[in-house]
């Protein structure tokens, strides 16, 4: 189940109109999506989270190709 | 998202299975429980948040203490070793038409010994209809958080006799809170807190590759370090004020209610003088800043006033002199040099005396011929003249009244001092040491803003100064290949940072001035005092002040009832800018308001409501039949509680029924 849908339409919203590219697009959309998971959680273990999504998304970014098959 | 049915079992004084179905048609959005207090109207909106969420925040409201959830009169009745359970569940339509089921429940046992233990948690499940049939859903905390986040739910299920605390301390923290629980700012902040770790991380990847390269990682480190320092300083600071001002309003509030008429009648005026100060401050800050703001507009016209007066006074010289407008064009004399004939036909085809005096009319000629520039330079140099000029009035003005302004607001703030010191000086003990401490806390809050503001300042030119090394940094990546994949890294971190931020902003921006906006409107339709006030404003600090129709502040000065109205108003308003489906439950929601309002209140509430289920619970005092009747239009269901304290029990049957 995706947790997308619990964040406030309004930001997610704002994050579609300020991102014009993509992969900065989908990146905010996945991390908001952790925060959310984890959200009030003591330790939340976003430093190895993040830089997985980072890779994955900057990966897309270096090689076009990839665009549709390495959404996060 | 609406509540189909609350079925309650054991669930405090709801023992065995009692069902309250309610109306889900758009057409009739209000639900109606009516019950005296006791009853258990409360312990309704309890189960809804236990049920959803584990918790019952509102539990204490007229017990004073916690009572086990399981029904008093089970629980004695019960055998040794025999077990029991109380369970609530909620069965909810989404807009899509889909049925949901949450339910929870908590048992207990007594032992052979006669002694109930409690279990330690409650047992909870959600199910979910996919296709026709109902499924259970392993990540039911998400379920429910995707209907309503926990950070957001006190803004739809709420007890609206505690409205009326809503405004009365901590306002502009509760505001700012409720504000970004509400858009989730929250979780916006947390995501760029976490991101801005995770790109320092990275950076850290670049260690030892080239001189240049630790150089800036390791400058930034340093500004980030500063930058985290003054963080951890500014929310512990932040924390420090909350406590302050949690203090301040209730030494307050003590001061108010002490039976020395003089104290009482002193804090009063203390009150007036302080929202007196607010207004006198908001003025002073517009006055100055529509100043730098003329100033700005108008400045290089007033750098340029000297030259502009010293051109046009020598434009009116030429002209005095007969300079200007020109007699004869350059053009014609110099055709009378070359044909060598004056126009009075002498020959000054040689060099003579009256070639000379021809040729000396070119110099004057030359002079005239720039007449036509500098007509239009005078056209150009008037309006630049009067603006300036105009702005040298106007700025007398501006200073004449901030200096009005100013002389008010110290002449306010020695009213204060003279206050409290006759507050200090009242000949009882306790008055006079809560005043003192009372000064002593109000030096150290102004401290605590003064220290925050430049904490603040220093956060923000860090990140500028990081922006710059990364620009930096970037520059020194571009050169290898070595670095591609780390530098894709970063720049992609930055720009989701720098996504974040701007989203950040614009929210906190938008967000406020549309809950001002709305809650304005609410407030100005339901409040009973229609020509005592005009506006509600939310300013930057989330300060949120009620204006009079004289234009001052008069939160302080609002009755419970009518900050119960505001409070009322601000959640309306957060309901409808959070964007979430979610119904809304509200615990005696007209408790605090007289007579004739409450009866304007019932009318407009589901107006503002009309996109939400709403779910009342209300006294008699509340649920009258004028009321009654102004709600009969939009009520779908209404039911009656009826509790019997002899045997520790609430039915709950149809409204009106014997």
């Amino acid at each position: 189940m995706t947790l997308v849908a619990s964040i406030s339409k309004r930001i997610l919203k704002e994050i579609d109109s300020q991102a014009k590219d993509p992969v900065v697009k989908d990146l905010a959309r996945a991390i908001l999506e952790f925060e959310m998971e984890n959200w009030r959680m003591e330790k939340a273990h976003f430093k190895e989270q993040f830089d997985k999504l980072i890779s994955i998304q900057s990966k897309r970014r270096l090689s076009p190709s990839e665009n549709t098959i390495n959404r996060a | 998202m609406k509540i189909q049915s609350i079925e309650l079992e054991n669930y405090r004084q709801y023992r065995n299975k009692v069902i309250v179905e309610l109306c889900c048609d758009p057409e009739r959005n209000i639900n109606v429980i009516q019950g005296v207090n006791g009853a258990g109207k409360t312990n309704m909106l309890n189960a809804i948040n236990w049920c959803l969420y584990g918790e019952e925040e509102h539990l204490e409201k007229y017990s004073g203490k916690k009572q086990p959830i399981i029904n008093d009169a089970e629980l004695n009745e019960l055998e040794n070793g025999q077990r029991i359970y109380a369970k609530v569940r909620l069965k909810m339509i989404s807009s899509d038409g889909r049925l949901h089921v949450f339910e929870r429940q908590i048992s207990a046992q007594k032992d052979d010994q006669g002694k109930v233990h409690f279990d330690q948690a409650s047992d909870f499940h959600a199910f979910m209809q996919i296709g026709r049939d109902m499924h259970e859903i392993p990540e039911k905390e998400f379920l429910v958080n995707r209907i309503l986040p926990h950070g957001v739910k006190s803004f739809f299920f709420f007890d609206g006799e505690k409205l009326d605390e809503f405004f009365k301390e901590e306002k502009s923290a509760k505001v700012r809170d409720a504000i970004f629980d509400v858009s989730q700012l929250s979780l916006l902040e947390k995501a760029i807190e976490h991101l801005e770790k995770s790109i320092s991380s990275i950076r850290s990847e670049l260690k030892g590759e080239s001189p240049q390269i630790d150089q800036i990682s390791e400058a930034i480190k340093e500004v980030e370090k500063g930058r985290d320092s003054c963080r951890e300083e500014k929310n512990e600071k932040e924390d420090e004020l909350k406590k302050i001002r949690s203090e301040l309003a209730k030494i307050s509030e003590k001061l108010k209610s002490c039976t020395e008429p003089l104290a009482k009648e002193l804090q009063k005026q203390r009150d007036r003088l302080k929202a007196q100060l607010e207004r006198l401050d908001i003025a002073l800050q517009e006055a100055k800043v529509q100043a730098s703001e003329k100033v700005i507009m108008t400045g290089p016209s007033i750098y340029a006033l000297s030259a502009i007066r010293d051109s046009l006074e020598q434009i009116a010289q030429k002209a005095k002199k007969g300079e200007i407008p020109p007699k004869m064009k350059e053009t014609f004399v110099r055709e009378l040099l070359e044909k060598g004939q004056c126009i009075c036909g002498t020959d000054i085809s040689r060099e003579s005396s009256a070639r000379q005096k021809v040729a000396n009319l070119l110099k004057e000629v030359r002079i005239s011929e720039i007449y036509e520039e500098l007509t239009s330079l005078k056209y150009d140099l008037n309006p630049t003249l009067r603006e300036a000029t105009e702005f040298i009035k106007s700025q007398d003005i501006l200073r004449k009244k901030i200096a009005e302004l100013e002389q008010q607001f110290q002449d306010a703030r020695i009213e204060l001092r003279e206050v409290s010191s006759r507050l200090e000086g009242i000949n009882v003990e306790e008055i006079a040491n809560l005043e003192i401490a009372r000064v002593r806390l109000e030096h150290d809050e102004e401290k605590l803003v003064g220290e925050i503001r430049l904490l603040e300042e220093k956060i923000k030119n860090a990140r500028l100064k990081i922006e710059e090394f990364q620009r930096d940094l970037s520059k020194e990546l571009e050169k290898s290949k070595k670095f591609q994949i780390t530098h894709e890294k970063l720049k992609l971190a930055n720009d989701t940072l720098e996504v974040f931020s701007q989203v950040r902003q614009k929210l906190i921006d938008d967000i406020r001035n549309t809950i001002q906006e709305k809650t304005k409107n609410y407030f100005l339709s339901l409040i009973w005092k229609k020509e005592t006030y005009v506006g509600v404003k939310i300013d930057e600090d989330y300060n949120i002040s009620v204006i009079n129709n004289i234009g001052s502040e008069c939160l302080g000065t609002l009755s419970a009832g009518e900050r119960q109205v505001l409070a009322l108003s601000f959640l309306a308003a957060l309901r409808e800018v959070s964007g979430f489906d979610a119904p809304v439950v509200i615990d005696t929601p007209l408790g605090r308001i007289s007579k004739e309002p409450k009866e304007n209140i019932a009318e407009l509430l589901p107006e503002f409501l009309k996109e939400a289920q709403v779910t009342m619970f209300m006294t008699d005092e509340e649920y009258t039949s004028k009321v009654r009747q102004k709600l009969a239009r939009k009520v779908g269901k209404e039911y009656e509680l009826d509790y019997n304290e002899e045997k520790s029990q609430t039915k709950v049957k149809p409204y009106g029924s014997k």
